[in-house]
């Protein structure tokens, strides 16, 4: 059963509304955008063939708001919605109301996004599959033997929350004596940021690397996958650097993790473009979870694969087959992001806001920039701080990372403090170019990290440039003689 | 033609110095001859510093500079020396919060006229996915609420105001 899309509606904002835009257009489709208005000069609103405003309490609240979404889809003719990442992106009931609507959905089914988005369950499916999983102690499974079951794992643990994602609310215990105060308070941020206090806890991997495969699964049963991400460059449990190949992997453990990962999907029938999520450390691999929609790092994939995943998403939606085998996907060269967000790293990374006042992206041979924001745009706090994608792809690590270097150098972006410096010492520090990387990696490199103080040539030069674009204190300065001012300091 | 320029925490003072032959910056007991080209098409600028030729990108607002020179952004304040002196003169520290960081405001808890003892809570504010409450740092009574529920906000934006403290 095959059904033509013609009018894509989506359901997001920034880079990836204006990524999902461009491929819905170069394949003669119509895009729809639907936007808050903080976004109204947005590069998505700007090039989408229609754009409707929505509105809600909070921006946020605005593209979360599903009913208004769906009905400005269906007043614009739309035959489907792409809803990227995050906001409505893993929500079921969202999916089955885009379906009742009478329009496709471009993901996978509510079913997958229910079984995936409940961190428990989905455990409990891979595990009894037969696919890797980290020794855990569940909560739910029986609650009153909990903490002596967690005990028996031994430390390190990890408690998460079973409702849980984006890294909220997990703590680590290396100390077995502090696990009940720990425990208590993982609850309580579990109960705040999810509403669910249920818990469950993993042996914790030290100094772990998260890498992760990208899966594409077709309405006929036919599962791929398109190798792996690594992304273990992250702060706060958030992914700042990611690349493929990865370079901890023998190419006997890249086919085993990959094939884990396809192996995964097909046990869940899952349908459209998802992400399984490992975690892997001394030579093992564990399933982390699985994210059922696009990633925001799947650029990377795209540049080491030459396939499209906006547009494969499209035809899946469609009812084609994928149309091409395993073997087929080949992983050529290699591919890095690097994620620009409106933050001060100097100030533990907390975002910052401003007007682009001035923005120009490198247009360097092997570099793709995905950008959600145009000269003149005003960064606020309503919103994820990430800027843009700047995406390098070399025919090894080393050229891939010396083009992504060379493009954070070309980048032009005057108004508001962003990560950029701290992107170009990441990629020089020495630990990272020999790919001796985890997820503690930027916490524990942080010294060396900190950006260093301006020396003094650059203190003169940026008080001259302060100085000399000031038109009042070049008025100032050229109402003095010269032979007067030539006497400088005596003046005074 | 002095100012201080605020720099990465630093504050300098400089002068810029008319020359025959153009300017001269006064700084850290030095001064060099420095010049700035009109912009190039794609925005950079030449700057000349003493025997020194670097391409920046400059833009400016308000009072702030932001200047790219080899890569690496900065952000430069220029304070007049009567504002320095103002700013030193009004320390009113104690009449209004401000934002720590920029945020969403989720609640607001009192109105202005509202009696209010110190720790109570006057707003919750939510940034970086996480809730603060912005609570009274004294005793006293709100003269005004800046924000409403869902406004957004940057650093350092007023938030609540208390009046002024009796005269003890």
């Amino acid at each position: 059963m095959t059904r033509r899309i013609g009018t894509v509606l989506i359901a997001n904002r920034g880079e990836i509304a204006a990524r999902i835009l461009r491929t819905v257009q170069a394949s003669g489709r119509r895009g729809v955008v639907v936007f808050h208005e903080l976004d109204a000069d947005s590069p998505a609103v700007r090039a989408a063939d229609s754009a409707v405003r929505i509105t809600g309490a909070t921006p946020i609240g605005a593209y979360l708001d599903a009913a208004q979404i769906i009905a400005a889809a269906r007043d614009s003719g739309a035959d489907a919605i792409h809803p990227g990442y995050g906001f409505l992106a893993e929500n079921a009931n969202f999916a089955r109301a885009v379906a009742d609507a009478g329009m496709v959905f471009i993901g996978p089914s509510p079913e997958s996004i229910e079984l995936m988005g409940d961190k428990v369950r989905a455990r409990a499916f891979v595990a009894a599959r037969g696919f890797p999983v980290a020794p855990s102690a569940i909560e739910d499974d029986d609650p009153a033997t909990f903490p002596a079951r967690a005990r028996a794992l031994g430390p390190p643990l990890l408690v998460k929350p079973a409702a849980g994602g984006g890294g909220k609310g997990m703590r680590i215990v290396r100390d077995i004596a502090t696990l009940d105060a720990e425990l208590e308070r993982a609850r309580s941020e579990g109960q705040r940021y999810f509403g669910d206090g249920r818990l469950y806890i993993e042996r914790y991997v030290e100094r772990p690397r998260h890498i992760e495969v990208q899966v594409l699964g077709d309405r006929h049963g036919q599962v791929v996958h398109l190798w792996e991400r690594e992304c273990s460059v992250q702060r706060r449990f958030q992914k700042v650097i990611e690349e493929t190949p990865s370079p901890a992997l023998t190419p006997d453990e890249r086919q085993a993790i990959c094939e884990a990962a396809a192996g995964i999907a097909r046990a869940a029938g899952y349908v459209n473009a998802g992400t399984v999520e490992f975690i892997y450390g001394g030579g093992a691999f564990y399933f982390l979870e699985m994210n059922t929609r696009l990633q925001v790092e799947h650029p990377v994939t795209e540049l080491v694969t030459g396939l499209d995943l906006v547009a494969e998403q499209l035809r899946i939606a469609e009812g084609e087959p994928l149309g091409y085998a395993q073997a087929d996907v080949r992983q050529q060269g290699h591919a890095i992001e690097l994620r620009l967000y409106a933050e001060d790293p100097a100030r533990n990374h907390v975002p910052t806001t401003g007007q682009v006042m001035r923005l120009h992206w490198s247009e360097r041979e092997g570099v793709r920039v995905d950008s959600g924001v145009a000269q003149g745009a005003r960064i606020s706090a309503a919103f994820d701080p990430m800027l843009a994608k700047i995406i390098a792809h070399g025919a090894d690590r080393g050229q891939a990372v010396a083009r992504a270097r060379a493009a954070l150098h070309d980048t032009v972006l005057l108004g508001l403090t962003t990560n950029r410096e701290f992107l170009e010492r990441v990629l020089a520090d020495d630990a990272f170019a020999s790919g001796a990387i985890h997820t503690g990696f930027l916490d524990e490199r942080a010294a060396q990290l900190a950006i260093p103080s301006p020396d003094s040539p650059t203190l003169a030069a940026l008080i001259a440039a302060a100085a000399l674009a000031d038109p009042a204190l070049r008025a100032e300065a050229d109402a003095v003689p010269a032979l007067h001012a030539a006497i400088g300091p005596w003046r005074n | 033609m002095r100012r201080q320029f605020e720099i990465d925490g630093l504050t300098l003072d400089a002068a810029l110095l008319r020359r025959a032959d153009g300017y001269a910056l006064q700084w850290a007991g030095d001064t060099q001859a420095v010049a700035l080209s009109d912009p190039r098409p794609d925005g950079a600028q030449t700057l000349r510093v003493g025997g020194r030729a670097v391409a920046v990108h400059i833009a400016r607002e308000g009072d702030v500079t932001f200047v790219q020179i080899d890569g690496r952004s900065f952000t430069v304040r220029t304070i007049e020396p009567l504002t320095a002196f103002a700013h030193a003169g009004a320390a009113r520290a104690d009449l209004v919060a401000r934002a720590p960081m920029p945020g969403t405001v989720v609640s607001v808890r009192v109105q202005p006229g509202a009696n209010v003892s110190k720790g109570e809570v006057l707003m919750v504010i939510e940034s970086m996915k996480l809730e603060t409450a912005i609570t009274a740092w004294r005793d006293g009574t709100v003269a005004a609420v800046h924000l409403d529920a869902g406004q957004t906000f940057d650093r350092d934006t007023p938030l609540v105001s208390l009046t002024p403290e009796a005269a003890e």
